[in-house]
C-alpha cells in the first residue's frame, strides 16, 4: 500500500568514496546500507551510507537525527570493544539522487554479526565463545554508560564480530547522551530487545524517553540467546508475541521462565538483567554488571563439575530427539555474587554460600526425586527457590509419599495440589505427554513454577525478608492473604515452621 | 502496557458519580481478566452491569495479546460483540462459550436485559500493524519498529490526518484545524456523515490516551475554551515528526475544492 519510493542503493564494485573502493554489498539494514570496500593498500573496511533526504518532512527530520547521533557517537566512540569509524565523508554524486548526499562511514570490517552467528547454531546450545562475546559487550557497555550514554539499540545484529575474535558494538543511530537520569530519543526500537515499558511509555514531540535501563534489559535478553544458542528468553512464535510475553510477566500476570540449560551464574545474573520493574532493574549498573559477568564467565574451578548430560525425552516427542542439559557447576555459583567495585551495593542476586540450597547428599529425600525437584529448582531464578527448600516443602507437605491424599480439603500427591489450582499451573515434569498431579515429577516441576511466581508477587508487593517463610504460607493459602495478614497467617504457621525445620536439616 | 480497555458502563442518571464526568476506564494487560455481571451479594465484579436481567456473574473479558476473549457464563443468554466502526459487523458469542476471540479494536459488548439490552465497551488499542514507515524494507536482521500502531481505516486517523492535512500540503507552521474544521473536512467522506463534534473530541481523546500516549497535562475541565487545543497541537507534532501521517495518506481525505 505504502511505498516511500526509495530504490535499495545500489553501488557497483569499484565505485569510490572517501579514497576506498567498495567491493560488495554486506547488507542493507534499517537505517542504511553497509558495502565492503578496500584502501588503496587493500585493506579491508567497511562503509556504511546514511541515505540523504527523504520524501516527508517527518521522515526526514527523523533520518536526520539519527544520521547526526550516528556520526556524532561513531566519531567520539573511542573504547576496544566500539566499533571504530575511520572517517565520515559526505557522498557528491549528482549522476546518483539515491547516494548523491548521503553520509559514508568508513569504519573496521567486522567478520560477521552476532545475529549471523547466532542464525547458524542450533539452538540449546551455546554459541562458542560465549563468555568472551558477553564480557566484552558488558565491557563496551560499561564504557559507554560511564560517558553517560545509552546504547539504545542493542541487539545480535549490532554486535560485531571482528577476524581476531574481538567484539564490537556498531550502530549508534539511537544512542543518546544522559542529561540527569535519562535522554530523549526518537520512538523506534527492536521489538525483540526493547524493555517492557517501552511499549506503554508517553511520548512528547522530542521523542522518548531512554535510560540505562533498557540497555540492561537488553543484555539480559542478549546473553539468554548468546547462551542458549539463539533462544529468546520470552515465549513466542514472533517478536510481537514475545514482547506481549514479556509485558506479561511485567506486569506479573507470568513467571519468568528462562531457558532450564543456563548455568546457575548466568541465571541468576539474567533473571536480574530481566526485572519486569524498571526501578528494580536500575539497581543494576553497568560497572557491576561487567563484574558479574566477568565472574559467570571465569571457567569452574573444577573443569569436570560442568558436563553434558543426557536427557531422554518421552516417546510422544516427535523424533525421540534428545536434549542435553548442561549441569552447572554449584562451585561456580558462588562467583555470581561477588560484590560491586564500589557505589551503592546492588541487594545480594543468589544464594550466598555455594553449597547452600543443595540437597545433602545423605538426607532423607528419595533418590528419584532429586532429579525433579532440582530441575523445578533451576527453573526459577529466584535465590530462595533451591532444592532444599522443595525438598523440605514436600516433606512437610506429603513425607514425600506420591500417594497421599487429604479428600476432605481436596489436597492429592506428594505436592498436596488442589487440583482446579494444579490444572492452573500444570507443567509434564515426566514428559510423558500427561500432566498429573500424582505423578511426582509432574507434581513437584509445578510446585516449582508456582513458588517461583509466589515469591516474585511477593518481592512485587515489597517483601524483602523472610521471603521462604512468606512463600510457604503463601503456598498454603495465597499471596494475597500472606499480603492481607502482613505476614505468615497465623493457622499455618505451625506447617511453616515445619518447613523451616525441614530446610535447617538440609542445610539450607 | 495496556492492551485492553473497558469503559465501565455509565451509570444512570442519579446514581453517585453520574453526569459530567467521563465514564471510568478498567486497564488490562496481556493475560489479566475481568468478570463482569450483576455481582455476588458479598463481593462486587469489576465490571458491575446495574440492570436486573443481568446474572450476577454474566461473563468474563481476558486481554489476551493484544486483543481479548469474551466468555459466556450464561446458561441461556447469546451475547453479541458489535465493531463500533464496522458498519454491522458483529460477534455472537453463545452461552457457556468460553474464551471467544474478539478481533475488534473498537467493540460493544451487548447483553439482553429486563429493559431490552444492557452493553458497556471494550477497546483494544496496541493492535499491531505492519510498519511501512522509514524503515526500507531489503535487509538482514530485524526491523526496528515503533510502539505506535495505528489502523489506517479507522476514524480516530481520518480525525489524525484531517489534524495534519494543513502541515503537510505546507511545510510552513499552519495552524492546526479546530474540531469545528475536522467535522466540516471529513463529513464529505460517506463513512464520515453521521461524525459529530464530540466523536470528533472523542477521537482526539483516544489518540492522545491509548494510541500515541502524549506526555501532556489533563485539562479537565469540560467546555473550557481550547480544551483540546494543546492535545491536538501536540498530536499533529509527534505524528509528523515520527512519520505517522504522511503525505501520500491524504488520498484518503476528501478532495478540496474551491481553496
Amino acid at each position: 500500500m505504502h511505498d516511500t519510493g526509495r530504490r535499495p542503493l545500489d553501488l557497483p564494485p569499484g565505485y569510490p568514496v572517501a579514497g576506498h573502493r567498495i567491493t560488495a554489498l554486506i547488507g542493507s539494514g534499517g537505517w542504511g546500507t553497509v558495502y565492503a570496500a578496500e584502501d588503496a593498500a587493500g585493506r579491508p573496511v567497511a562503509v556504511k551510507f546514511l541515505p540523504p533526504g527523504l520524501l516527508t518532512p517527518g521522515l526526514r527530520r527523523t533520518m536526520a537525527e539519527l544520521v547526526h547521533r550516528e556520526r556524532y557517537f561513531s566519531e567520539a566512540a573511542d573504547h576496544p570493544q566500539l566499533i571504530r569509524t575511520l572517517a565520515a565523508h559526505t557522498v557528491h554524486d549528482p549522476g546518483r539522487p539515491e547516494v548523491d548526499g548521503a553520509l559514508a562511514l568508513v569504519m573496521e570490517r567486522a567478520d560477521r554479526s552476532l545475529q549471523q552467528e547466532l542464525a547458524g547454531r542450533e539452538p540449546g546450545r551455546p554459541v562458542p565463545g560465549a563468555g568472551r562475546i558477553l564480557t566484552e559487550v558488558a565491557a563496551g557497555l560499561a564504557h559507554m554508560h560511564g560517558r553517560g550514554w545509552v546504547h539504545g539499540d542493542l541487539k545480535p545484529g549490532n554486535i560485531l564480530l571482528m577476524p581476531d575474535g574481538g567484539v564490537r558494538l556498531a550502530d549508534f543511530g539511537l544512542t543518546a547522551e544522559l542529561d540527569g537520569t535519562h535522554a530523549y530519543t526518537p520512538p523506534l526500537g527492536s521489538p525483540d530487545h526493547v524493555p517492557p515499558e517501552w511499549w506503554s511509555q508517553r511520548a512528547g514531540a522530542q521523542g522518548v524517553q531512554l535510560r540505562p535501563s533498557a540497555d540492561v534489559w537488553a543484555f539480559g535478553v542478549l546473553a539468554h540467546q548468546v547462551l542458549t544458542g539463539g533462544l529468546h528468553p520470552f515465549l513466542g512464535a514472533s517478536a510481537r508475541a514475545r514482547s506481549l510475553a514479556a509485558q506479561a510477566y511485567a506486569r506479573g500476570a507470568a513467571p519468568l521462565r528462562l531457558d532450564e540449560r543456563l548455568p546457575a551464574p548466568w541465571r541468576a545474573l539474567i533473571a536480574d538483567c530481566l526485572a519486569g520493574d524498571r526501578r528494580e532493574r536500575e539497581r543494576l549498573d553497568a560497572d557491576t554488571l561487567l563484574a558479574r559477568v566477568r565472574a559467570a564467565a571465569a571457567p569452574p574451578t573444577t573443569p569436570s563439575a560442568v558436563r553434558w548430560r543426557r536427557r531422554r525425552r518421552g516417546r510422544h516427542r516427535a523424533g525421540l530427539w534428545a536434549v542435553c542439559v548442561l549441569a552447572a557447576a554449584t562451585a561456580a555459583a558462588s562467583s555470581a555474587t561477588l560484590p560491586p567495585a564500589g557505589g551503592p551495593a546492588p541487594p545480594p542476586p543468589g544464594p550466598s554460600a555455594p553449597a547452600s540450597g543443595a540437597i545433602p547428599a545423605g538426607s532423607d529425600v528419595p533418590t528419584a526425586l532429586r532429579e525433579p525437584i532440582d530441575l523445578a529448582a533451576r527453573q526459577c531464578p529466584e535465590a530462595e527457590i533451591t532444592p532444599a527448600f522443595l525438598a523440605a516443602m514436600l516433606k512437610a507437605e506429603s513425607g514425600f509419599d506420591p500417594n497421599a491424599a487429604r479428600p476432605q480439603s481436596q489436597e492429592y500427591g506428594i505436592a498436596m495440589w488442589t487440583p482446579s489450582v494444579f490444572n492452573a499451573w500444570a507443567q509434564d515434569g515426566d514428559h510423558d505427554g500427561r500432566k498429573d498431579y500424582m505423578s511426582a515429577p509432574d507434581a513437584i516441576v509445578t510446585m516449582g513454577g508456582y513458588v517461583c511466581w509466589l515469591d516474585q508477587q511477593l518481592k512485587r508487593r515489597g517483601y524483602r525478608t523472610d521471603l521462604p517463610a512468606l512463600v510457604v504460607a503463601g503456598y498454603r493459602t495465597s499471596d494475597k492473604t500472606v499480603a492481607d495478614t502482613g505476614g505468615v497467617p497465623a493457622r499455618v504457621r505451625p506447617h511453616v515452621d515445619l518447613v523451616l525445620r525441614y530446610l535447617a536439616e538440609y542445610g539450607g | 502496557m495496556e492492551t485492553v480497555i473497558v469503559q465501565l458502563p455509565e451509570r444512570p442518571a442519579g446514581w453517585p458519580g453520574a453526569g459530567g464526568q467521563r465514564p471510568p476506564l478498567l486497564r488490562m494487560g496481556p493475560g489479566e481478566s475481568a468478570e463482569f455481571g450483576r455481582g455476588t451479594p458479598g463481593g462486587c465484579v469489576p465490571i458491575a452491569l446495574e440492570d436486573p436481567g443481568v446474572s450476577r456473574r454474566a461473563g468474563e473479558v481476558t486481554a489476551a495479546e493484544d486483543y481479548w476473549r469474551l466468555s459466556n457464563f450464561s446458561g441461556s443468554a447469546t451475547y453479541v460483540v458489535e465493531n463500533l466502526e464496522g458498519a454491522g459487523e458483529h460477534v455472537k458469542v453463545a452461552p457457556g462459550r468460553l474464551g471467544a476471540p474478539v478481533p475488534f479494536e473498537f467493540s460493544r459488548v451487548v447483553l439482553p436485559s429486563v429493559a431490552g439490552t444492557t452493553s458497556f465497551k471494550v477497546f483494544a488499542p496496541q493492535h499491531a500493524y505492519l510498519d511501512r514507515g522509514p524503515a526500507p524494507g531489503a535487509g538482514l536482521g530485524e526491523h526496528t519498529v515503533s510502539p505506535f500502531a495505528l489502523d489506517q481505516t479507522a476514524k480516530y486517523f481520518l480525525v489524525l490526518l484531517a489534524l495534519c492535512e494543513p502541515r503537510l500540503r505546507d511545510a510552513s507552521a499552519a495552524a492546526v484545524p479546530g474540531v469545528g474544521e475536522v467535522l466540516e473536512r471529513l463529513r464529505a467522506l460517506p463513512s464520515c456523515q453521521g461524525l459529530t463534534r464530540s466523536a470528533v473530541n472523542y477521537h482526539v481523546d483516544y489518540l492522545a490516551e491509548a494510541k500515541l500516549r502524549l506526555r501532556v497535562e489533563e485539562d479537565r475541565e469540560p467546555g473550557a475554551p481550547g480544551r483540546t487545543g494543546r492535545k491536538r497541537e501536540e498530536l499533529v507534532a509527534l505524528a509528523l515528526r515520527f512519520d505517522l501521517v504522511r503525505e501520500d495518506h491524504l488520498t484518503l481525505l476528501p478532495p478540496l475544492r474551491g481553496r
